[in-house]
């Protein structure tokens, strides 16, 4: 069973990096589905592979020098109280309750993603933490400043309590309020995002760790599973048509909804 | 280290580099002093002698995501190899704290396993550390400040995670 879970980490590795966002929304369902692993300990190793995967992502973002780190800082108070409690919701409450705000999480995800992105905001400094980064592939520099961070911590704060609730990254949540509300290129708002998710997640796997919803045998192949394939996905990320690939993983999320909820009501 | 080098024999080559107070100019010598005498020996202690950058921040955070997913990368394939090939188990619960290093002095594969899995947890948490390091080397206070908060938040829960 270890290697069998190893390899769907793998393929949702892959997914997940080719689409930018975490495995999380995918493995919870996949773990629950095929393999009959109780929803809090597919949180719990859901989370240790959102911690491996937007570690090695941070490490890149960090060292090509996009990410706002210290902006990431500011945030990361707000998310890590979100996942602090998050973390101690998600134990407390029941595995139907938690089932059933997974189904919702999913749904969103799905409907956000069919939306057809819009333009980017012009982005320029405001004296607010202003930074600049040279953009990958233009090699120019690019400079701006954060503008609303009160909203943008509450969003953290959301961020954070989903994230420490569901065993999701959170990303989907702070990426559009970064680019659209906080005035953040998209590239700086996703190198940062990445940054912020490993602590955050970190707050509430040191809770699920300590009420042993992490498993060795599941978390583990879950994490170096979508460790290798992000590696993989990062490379081949171009050559697929993404609107397809986007139009599956909004398939799939939808038939993972439609069967946790079967769950639900069969039981 | 070349790059290092360069930096200390020549202060204005970089751009980026904010203008140095007398301290600093006194002190560079003595990081020559170092790089002649102690390189071999003490590869690091030359660092303390150059002035922070605002990009010392993004090295400090880079070396430590990556040094931390790399040593839980290869504890936890090992714990798996162990636990595959020699003892074809793997357990299913985390042995207490205070268990694991006896365990990996044995070669037990819940040893290496769960060594892994903390260290994948400890390596944010380690990052977050290192950036207040490097604020407080930097002399900038309130992000040390803020950056601390976070720390703080995740020891907290740390603490309250076994209650509830």
């Amino acid at each position: 069973m270890m290697i069998l879970i190893g390899l769907v980490a793998i393929v949702v590795g892959i997914l997940g990096a080719m689409l930018g966002i975490g495995g999380g929304v995918l493995l919870i369902p996949l773990l629950t589905g095929l393999f009959g692993v109780p929803i809090k300990t597919a949180i719990g190793a859901s989370i240790v592979s959102v911690i491996a995967s937007s570690s090695a992502a941070g490490a890149v973002y960090v060292g090509k020098g996009l990410s706002h780190t210290r902006l990431a800082m500011v945030l990361e108070i707000a998310t890590t109280l979100g996942a602090l409690t998050g973390g101690i919701t998600a134990i407390l409450i029941s595995p139907d309750v938690l089932t059933g705000l997974f189904v919702l999480v999913l749904l969103y995800v799905a409907y956000t993603m069919g939306r057809a992105p819009r333009a980017e905001p012009i982005v320029a400094p405001t004296g607010v933490m202003d930074t600049t980064y040279i953009d990958p592939l233009t090699e120019q520099d690019v400079q701006y400043g954060v503008q609303r961070l009160p909203i943008g911590m509450g969003a953290s704060f959301l961020a954070g309590n989903v994230s420490g609730l569901l065993g999701i990254g959170g990303g989907i949540i702070k990426v559009p309020i970064m680019t659209m509300v906080m005035g953040m290129p998209l590239r700086a708002a996703i190198a940062t995002s990445n940054l912020m998710i490993g602590v955050t997640a970190a707050t509430s796997a040191v809770i699920y760790y300590q009420h042993g919803f992490l498993d060795p045998a599941i978390a583990i192949p879950t994490a170096l599973g979508v460790l290798a394939g992000a590696q993989v996905g990062t490379r081949i990320g171009g050559a697929i048509r993404s609107q397809h690939l986007k139009q599956i993983f909004q398939g799939l999320m939808l038939v993972f909804a439609v069967q946790m909820i079967y769950q639900l009501v069969t039981r | 280290m070349l790059p290092l080098t360069d930096q200390v024999r020549q202060p204005d080559v970089n751009p980026r580099s904010t203008p140095r107070p007398a301290a600093d100019v006194y002190v560079a010598p003595h990081a020559l002093d170092l790089l002649q005498i102690g390189d071999p020996d003490h590869p690091h202690t030359q660092c303390i002698a150059l002035p922070g950058e605002r990009h010392d921040l993004d090295q400090v955070v880079h070396a430590i995501l990556v040094i931390g997913l790399t040593v839980s990368s290869v504890l936890m394939i090992t714990g798996l190899v162990l636990g595959l090939v020699v003892q074809r188990a793997v357990p299913d619960a985390m042995p207490e704290i205070a268990e694991i290093f006896g365990r990996i002095v044995s070669l037990r594969p819940s040893g290496y396993l769960a060594l892994g899995l903390l260290v994948l947890i400890a390596t944010p948490i380690l990052r977050v550390i290192g950036s207040i390091a490097a604020f407080v080397s930097e002399r900038d206070w309130r992000y040390a400040a803020i950056t601390t908060g976070v720390l703080l938040v995740v020891l907290f829960s740390l603490l309250i995670g076994k209650e509830g």
